[in-house]
């Protein structure tokens, strides 16, 4: 999952409440609907841009689906960083040995 | 520094990456090997070619892929920026930045993800109502 995908997903404020909501418990677009000016149908539109991010996971319960949060997308964001971070100190060691030889 | 601070100052530096060293060497040696393909070649890249001439096409390659780029900025004997793309889409700016220290000559090096095109908006925060608030909270949450 790009890091872009998971930030346009995010970008949302309703969304990011959503994911705040998730983040204490799992809970169905019912549960989630009662505490937002919003029908339980755009709820589940929401969701499932999270879904398509792989910020939620989803499980059938009976006739409703209950989301849960999942952060590992967020952490893989980072991974840009680490790998770019990475090649650049081994690029200014060889550097300073180039130097000095 | 805990994990969620670790975490978030990683968020905000998702785009960029800095490293600096001090290299033993005067000014003049150390631009010598951030401007010239044979030495940049020593150190950079496999292959580089690049004419440190604003404008100019460069083209590296790193283990076996090429990576085609451009030469954006130059000041003479002290700083030479290139942008280059590790995919296709995937174009990032190099600034390589020389200073005089102590000891030496200091060499930063910033790595900035460009967003062109398609999925051109997303630096990292467009669209965010609060911006750099809302992810800090956002991570709290999560992450606590």
């Amino acid at each position: 999952m790009s890091a872009d995908a998971v930030f346009a997903a995010l970008a949302d404020p309703t969304r990011r409440g959503l994911v705040e909501s998730l983040a204490s418990a799992p809970a169905t677009a019912t549960d989630l609907a009662k505490g937002l000016p919003m029908t339980r149908q755009a709820v589940s539109k929401h969701l499932a841009m999270l879904a398509a991010a792989e910020l939620v996971s989803t499980e059938r319960r009976g006739r409703e689906t209950r989301y849960t949060l999942r952060p590992e997308p967020l952490r893989e964001v980072s991974r840009w960083v680490d790998a770019v971070g990475d090649e650049w100190a081994d690029r200014l060691s060889r550097l300073e040995r180039s130097i000095r030889d | 520094m805990d994990a969620i601070d670790e975490l978030i100052e990683r968020f905000e530096q998702v785009e960029r990456v800095e490293r600096e060293t001090v290299l033993d060497a005067d000014e003049e040696r150390a631009w010598e090997a951030i401007s010239d393909p044979a030495e940049l070649e020593r150190w950079l890249a496999d292959e580089v070619d690049l004419e440190p001439v604003e404008g100019a096409p460069a083209r590296f390659e790193v283990d076996g892929e090429e990576r085609p780029g451009r030469v954006e900025r130059v000041v003479e004997g002290r700083e030479l920026a290139f942008t280059w793309s590790r995919a296709p889409g995937e174009e990032s700016l190099v600034e390589l930045v020389l200073a005089p220290c102590v000891g030496g000559t200091r060499i930063s090096v910033v790595e900035t993800r460009l967003r062109t095109g398609a999925d051109a908006p997303p630096l990292l925060m467009s669209g965010w109502d609060d911006g750099l608030r809302g992810l800090r909270r956002l991570a709290h949450l999560v992450f606590a």
